[in-house]
């Protein structure tokens, strides 16, 4: 691949009006490096499903379908390691920590039935996640990246990110998810205080504090309060 | 909400305190955080581009200055023509007096948030308006790869120099925001704002020399 065809693939970049022409783009763009599938995703975290964070699915049919239903992301190293570094990395670059264990192993195990066997990774900011990642699959068993590729597909990945957050409707309600009252009751979670006691600090009922924590749990896809007071702690929503 | 401080070597007399203040948080910032200069004995982190070609705006908040920027027209030295200039190997060095660098951008602890109407947003803002106000085409400079997807959310185009590379252990790309009216509507849609968020004080410069600039043409 030449630098002509990268910085060609970032001019069509501003015309790419859909998820779906950038990612035909993309794939047939990183070919030429020696990958065949990607996901451009934002990263789960605690419990946090993968699928509705998804904006480019170009996986093998069948491996998305399977990782989501098997809920993957929990325990895959890759995808873990892609919500603790804001660098560029090759899979086999996933500290042991993350990558050696059984379940991790076993998900890079069935990913090889797909012709899934090694990859990269580009994390980016995302206003919505916590993190985004851009992950690059190849049938290689290892890939073989010279740094001259390596720069290539980062430089691609960037404007893939860059393209498909211009693309994502951050309309009117684009403030966050959580309104100011949602935001209050899990601060006084945070401190340790019961929707009784929060419902006398606020001078609410206490039903009413119970559906702004179930609104706060809801707004996260999460199950327990404590749930929605990390996740908004990690979004720094709010600061306890 | 911030309000936006047109600082340069006319007026930076009335902003004392602001200034030093700004320069202390940028050596929290540039020193402690990213590690990316040495210490400074005396708490404040300047460099060989803050001269009288620069123009900062501090972004103010409570009496605080909570974000900034640093803009150098490039046909004067800038980061990317002394430090950076083997990134630009598509398109070679910019050197235009109405391409600016933006240099010097950090946002305060408590003022960081991942949301899309945070500081860094307004900060945003008020860099696009204020190189619209003074005739600019384009704004940017080194930039980390990992926020670029920033600009994309506000609908901003970048146009890159170069590939991204990676230099003492972060990705870099040198790219130009383009300048026009649509990337200010887009960004102050985002805040759900109308006003200008710039506040101009004692006595303005044009940041670019040559005059044909509506805003100084009657003074």
């Amino acid at each position: 691949m030449i630098d002509s065809d990268v910085f060609d693939f970032v001019e069509r970049c501003r015309k790419h009006a859909t998820a779906g022409t950038l990612l035909s783009d993309l794939l047939d763009s990183v070919k030429n490096l020696g990958f065949e599938h990607l996901i451009l995703s934002g990263v789960p975290l605690g419990g946090q499903k993968l699928a509705p964070m998804v904006e480019l699915n170009g996986w093998p049919k069948g491996w998305f379908e399977r990782y989501v239903e098997a809920e993957h992301a929990a325990v895959d190293g890759v995808c873990i390691y892609s919500a603790k570094t804001l660098k560029p990395f090759l899979w086999s670059e996933v500290p042991a920590k993350w990558s050696g264990t059984e379940a991790s192993r076993r998900v890079a195990d069935e990913a090889t039935e797909f012709g899934i066997c090694s990859g990269f990774a580009v994390p980016m900011l995302s206003v919505h996640h916590w993190q985004s990642v851009l992950s690059f699959a190849s049938s290689q068993r290892s890939c073989r990246l010279s740094p001259r590729q390596q720069v290539q597909l980062v430089t691609m990945a960037v404007y893939a990110g860059m393209t498909i957050q211009a693309l994502s409707d951050h309309g009117e309600d684009s403030e966050g998810p959580l309104t100011d009252r949602e935001r209050e009751v899990l601060l006084w979670a945070a401190a340790g205080k019961t929707s009784s006691e929060t419902s006398q600090i606020l001078g609410l009922t206490e039903r009413t504090v119970k559906w702004h924590a179930s609104r706060a749990r809801a707004a996260f896809g999460v199950a327990t309060t404590t749930q929605a007071v990390v996740e908004a702690v990690r979004r720094r929503l709010i600061h306890p | 909400m911030i309000t936006a401080h047109v600082v340069n070597a006319q007026n930076k007399h009335l902003y004392e305190n602001e200034f030093d203040e700004f320069l202390r948080r940028r050596h929290d910032f540039f020193v402690h955080q990213k590690r990316w200069r040495p210490p400074s004995p005396d708490g404040r982190e300047l460099d060989q581009f803050d001269t009288d070609a620069a123009t900062y705006l501090l972004g103010m908040e409570d009496g605080r200055v909570v974000t900034s920027a640093r803009l150098i027209p490039t046909s004067e030295p800038h980061m990317v023509s002394e430090v950076f200039p083997h990134m630009c190997e598509k398109s070679g060095v910019p050197r235009r007096p109405d391409w600016a660098e933006w240099t010097r951008t950090f946002v305060v602890p408590d003022k960081r948030s991942t949301g899309l109407r945070g500081t860094l947003t307004q900060l945003c803002c008020a860099v696009m308006e204020y190189a619209l106000d003074e005739g600019l085409s384009a704004v940017g400079g080194v930039q980390e790869t990992y926020f670029m997807p920033h600009h994309g959310a506000l609908k901003w185009h970048a146009e890159p120099m170069g590939m991204a590379r990676e230099e003492n252990g972060e990705w870099y790309i040198v790219a130009y925001i383009e300048v026009n009216e649509a990337a200010l509507a887009s960004v102050r849609k985002i805040l759900g704002i109308e006003h200008s968020l710039l506040v101009r004080r004692g006595k303005q410069l044009p940041f670019v020399e040559s005059r044909t600039n509506k805003r100084y043409a009657s003074a």
